[in-house]
């Protein structure tokens, strides 16, 4: 296959820029915190990112100002791997040059971020600069970000080929305009938090890094940041984290007010529906143990946890740690399932739960009539047999990805042996990070990671694995791929 | 469709009859060994069964329309509960074990061949007791055999014999002559095995008695042993002649009827097969080559040895436990819980996933990619070159679906009971996949006694959904099934 050049050399080019333009501004707010050498730092990774935006810039001019060929499917899996890549190589650049990591720590930090997982192999975070803790939260943002453009515009078509409902725009101009909609709106719900939470007594750079991590579902919440929370800002967050599981093209219906197709969302309402009952189910389970008393608090804390674990988001309280199984284990559940399809949570995704179910639910019945003919169907329409197909095999592929992967790493003898590693494995896949240290709590904390740098990495490998929905970036080390035909 | 009570009450009887005439032998033996109790035990469940059971048959007409699939369905499903159900009383006229809920865990983990127990010291139990657990594993090996090859694909259910001839759709007015015709060479081919077993062993210094036990542990892939320790204390040749009978009866028995037609080509040029062997081997090699590099046992013979003869335990799904694999690096631990997930092939008397329906899996994750590339293209899921119809693929992804459906289900629902999360993991897979071996507090103990009263049940009704290859069980608790109209 001729490989796009020219893509690819664009994507490297604009992540470059997006990531050094990122560190630019952070720079001044390590100048207020008076981190001159970390700001001296940033700003000379900003410089290189620049400089590598600049020569593949060079290198991906069109003679003649011609137009571009378009993207074909095919390009479209190369540049989203690419542009992954590339981000979190150059995210990582600032760890490394402030000497707070090793360069695996480093990309396995910066993946984290940019896949909006949240895992951290840093130690202590309260003895860190400032700045980088800020420049660690502002990657998990733009992971956000950058994903949710993907999927409301440019690249929507292709990432969600088995997926599920809302179109992607069609034109360029189209797809640009929404795109920078969304940033907006992006931009704006997290100015919003970080008033709400300051507002709820939590301390100004605290929130900020909180409400960085909710908008994006990364789940990095610094030092301590939600150790000292008030019970108000929990609340906030919980409804913030709601927000950003939902599908983003349920706000864009929302606000273009197509009332008749609102109604029809049905991934929005299963998952609401799975909400509230593991809401309900957890703080039954939690009140069981505990005194009547208690039940405000029981249901709180159970809101909570259901919506950071749904969203994939992973903030949790310490408190969790001590639950019975049964709490565990349906958070572990929801973090598997994810939030909607076009957000910026990762997880399987509701739709293709309820898809899978209904697949389940036909071949009971087609057993009992065999001569019946019964169409699987989501949102009132029948869902396409290769689409049907196609979710059932990214669901077989989730399984083979999951055992594989806890294979390999329990191959390093250090981490392998803990448990920690299977459930490290799942986090890094749904991009749920933190959260899954509701199963083992060293998950939480720099602890986990004491595997050898290769391993490491294949960590960071899942997390873009997770990220990009498996097919995308697999299809890439198959043999075809790079067939000519 | 009105549901043939008639015929369903019938067989009932006969169930009935036949599981009072298994009990026989158990007597026989507990008489030879001057085990009074026990014996009165067994005619104490022996005399109400064969009383039923004649109420039953002499009660109902005879046989007047064939089965459908309603009700066979139903049947099969009825089968397995009632013989774990009055299996469970000798267990507890004896007083053996007092409570008829754990009677009940322990009768099922027999009839589904898992293994998982609730007995602690065997030394201490009545040996006709244990006689009767290990033949129940035989019956339900025997059961499984039948069922597997002449009824699931009756039922349309099975899916299995792909890389055989096509299965004639789901037409049950066949289900009669084909029992008849294939059972019988079943029955054969599992008799001979055992009878083979059982002088192996004789000859490596067994006594008749112990020798017959592991002999039904092997052969049914149940997995029990009547020593303390199990079978760790066996002499090399004891445990690689149990180890290779687990591994034949992990084999799909219709293959069997190539060898006897001289087709060796169509036996051992099976795909499913390969892949069986492919697996074991490639896991000995891996696991041998671990434990060797991390020093678990000084000599390479043993290393390979242990690895072989826990791998054979694993992936046929009996459960034995022969090294003490606690200790074992954790990648070995994984790889043979994985092995335990998968299980043998289809249309044997292991458990698991099967592997024709791990090799459909890895199919159809390749189908995905090409379909990626190719969006327009229309691609066939090939075994051994000949296309698998797509009711076929259609039905084993609905079987791993339902499979990780049940683990999560049954996990959220054992975990009421506030164990931790990796033992009520393991606990689930190690009932679905029938191999009664666990991890966490269970590691190296197929001891089920941490578990409440309410958990056993789920756990046996884990195992017998696992054993009837799930649809069976969770078609009739579907309310459609229950639907008269139509």
């Amino acid at each position: 296959m001729s490989i796009n050049y020219l893509a690819v050399a664009r994507t490297i080019s604009a992540s470059g820029a997006l990531t050094g333009v990122a560190m630019i501004l952070v720079t001044p707010v390590s100048l207020c915190f008076r981190e001159y050498s970390e700001a001296g730092g940033l700003a000379l990774c900003a410089a290189a990112s620049l400089l590598v935006a600049g020569a593949f810039a060079l290198f991906a001019r069109v003679p003649n100002a011609a137009p571009a060929p378009e993207l074909k499917p095919r390009d479209a899996m190369l540049t989203v791997c690419v542009w992954w890549l590339t981000s979190s190589v150059l995210g990582g650049l600032p760890y490394i040059i402030c000497g707070v990591a090793g360069a695996a720590d480093a990309v396995f930090e910066s993946v984290s971020g940019f896949t909006t997982t949240g895992l951290t192999v840093l130690d202590r975070l309260s003895d860190l600069p400032q700045s980088i803790v800020l420049w660690r939260a502002a990657t998990g943002w733009m992971g956000g970000l950058e994903i949710s453009a993907f999927l409301t515009a440019a690249l929507g078509a292709t990432m969600r080929a088995e997926t599920l409902p809302g179109r992607a725009e069609r034109t360029p101009a189209r797809k640009r305009a929404a795109a920078a909609r969304f940033c907006a709106a992006y931009a704006g719900v997290t100015l919003l938090l970080v008033l709400l939470l300051a507002a709820a007594r939590t301390k100004p750079f605290d929130a900020l890094i909180v409400a960085l991590g909710t908008v994006s579902t990364c789940g990095f919440s610094g030092a301590g940041g939600l150790e000292e929370i008030t019970s108000a800002a929990k609340g906030i967050l919980s409804a913030f984290m709601l927000l950003a599981a939902v599908n983003f093209m349920f706000f864009r219906r929302f606000q273009t007010r197509r009332a008749d197709t609102r109604a029809q969302d049905e991934e929005l309402r299963r998952f609401l529906f799975i909400f509230c009952a593991a809401t309900v189910l957890i703080g039954l389970d939690l009140l069981s143990t505990s005194s009547v008393a208690r039940a405000p608090q029981n249901f709180g804390n159970a809101f909570f946890e259901t919506a950071s674990a749904i969203s994939t988001t992973g903030f949790h309280g310490a408190g969790v740690y001590s639950w019975p199984s049964f709490c565990k284990i349906s958070l572990l559940c929801l973090m598997i399932t994810g939030g909607c399809a076009v957000s910026a949570t990762g997880g399987l995704k509701v739709s293709r739960i309820v898809i899978l179910l209904r697949l389940l639910q036909r071949n009971i019945s087609v057993r009992l009539h065999p001569n019946a003919v019964l169409p699987v169907k989501f949102d009132g329409r029948a869902v396409p047999a290769d689409t049907a197909s196609a979710i059932a095999a990214h669901g077989m592929l989730y399984i083979a990805v999951f055992a594989a992967a806890t294979l390999i790493v329990s191959a390093d003898g250090a981490g392998g042996e803990s448990a920690a590693s299977v459930f490290g494995v799942l986090a890094c896949m749904s991009n749920a990070g933190p959260g899954m240290a509701v199963l083992h709590p060293e998950l939480a904390s720099a602890a986990w990671a004491v595997y050898g740098a290769p391993v490491k990495l294949f960590f960071g490998f899942l997390m873009i694995l997770g990220r990009l929905e498996f097919t995308s970036m697999l299809v890439l080390f198959t043999p075809r791929y790079w067939k000519n035909d | 469709m009105k549901f043939n009570v008639q015929v369903v009450v019938k067989i009932t009887g006969v169930i009935i009859l036949l599981l009072s005439a298994a009990m026989l032998p158990a007597l026989v033996v507990s008489l030879l060994l001057h085990e009074s109790d026990m014996a009165r035990a067994f005619i104490l469940s022996i005399l109400p069964q064969t009383l039923a059971g004649g109420v039953l048959l002499w009660a109902t007409k005879p046989f007047s329309s064939s089965l459908r699939m309603r009700e066979g369905i139903f049947v099969v499903a009825l089968c397995w509960t009632l013989a774990s159900a009055l299996g469970a009383l000798p267990y507890m006229i004896s007083g053996v074990i007092p409570n008829y809920i754990d009677a009940f865990f322990e009768s099922a983990a027999g009839f589904s061949t898992t293994g998982a127990t609730l007995l602690i010291n065997l030394s201490d139990i009545p040996r006709g007791l244990i006689f009767w657990r290990s033949l129940s594993h035989w019956l339900g090996g025997m059961g499984i055999l039948v069922f597997a090859i002449s009824i699931l694909p009756a039922l349309g259910i099975g899916a299995l014999n792909i890389a055989k001839a096509e299965t004639p759709g789901p037409t049950l007015d066949k289900v009669t002559t084909r029992i008849s015709d294939n059972a019988k060479f079943l029955y054969i081919t599992y008799i001979v095995f055992s009878v083979t077993e059982f002088l192996l062993l004789l000859g490596g210094g067994m006594n008749g008695y112990d020798a017959v036990i592991h002999t039904f542990g092997s052969v049914s892939t149940g997995g029990l042993s009547d020593y303390d320790d199990g079978v760790m204390g066996l002499s090399t040749y004891c445990a690689c002649v149990i180890a290779f009978f687990c591994i034949l009866s992990s084999i799909n028995f219709v293959l069997y009827g190539e060898l006897v037609r001289r087709r060796w080509k169509n036996f051992f040029g099976e795909s499913e097969l390969r892949a069986f062997f492919f697996f074991i081997a490639g896991s000995v090699a891996f696991i041998g080559l671990c434990l060797k590099l991390t020093g678990a046992y000084e000599s390479l013979a043993v290393c390979f040895k242990s690895a072989f003869l826990q791998v054979s335990a694993f992936i046929t799904t009996s459960g034995y436990i022969h090294a003490d694999y606690a200790d074992w690096p954790a990648i070995c631990r994984r790889l043979l819980f994985f092995l335990m997930i998968i299980g043998g092939c289809s249309s044997s008397t292991a458990g698991g996933i099967k592997i024709v329906r791990v090799q459909i899996l890895f199919k159809l994750i390749q189908r995905s990619f090409h379909k990626r590339l190719h969006p327009r293209s229309v691609v066939a899921v090939k075994l051994s070159n000949k296309p698998v119809s797509a009711e076929n693929v259609s039905g084993i992804t609905a079987f791993i679906l339902m499979y990780l459906l049940l683990t999560f289900a049954g996990s959220l629902l054992l975990s009421l009971d506030g164990k931790d999360v990796a033992t009520t993991f393991s606990a689930v897979a190690a009932m679905l996949s029938n191999t009664g071996l666990g991890f966490g507090e269970l590691d190296c103990s197929a001891n089920y006694m941490i578990f409440s009263r309410p958990a056993r049940l789920l756990l046996s009704f884990l195992m017998i959904a696992g054993r009837l290859e799930f649809f069976t069980v969770l078609i009739l608790l579907t309310p459609s099934y229950w639907r008269t109209a139509r």
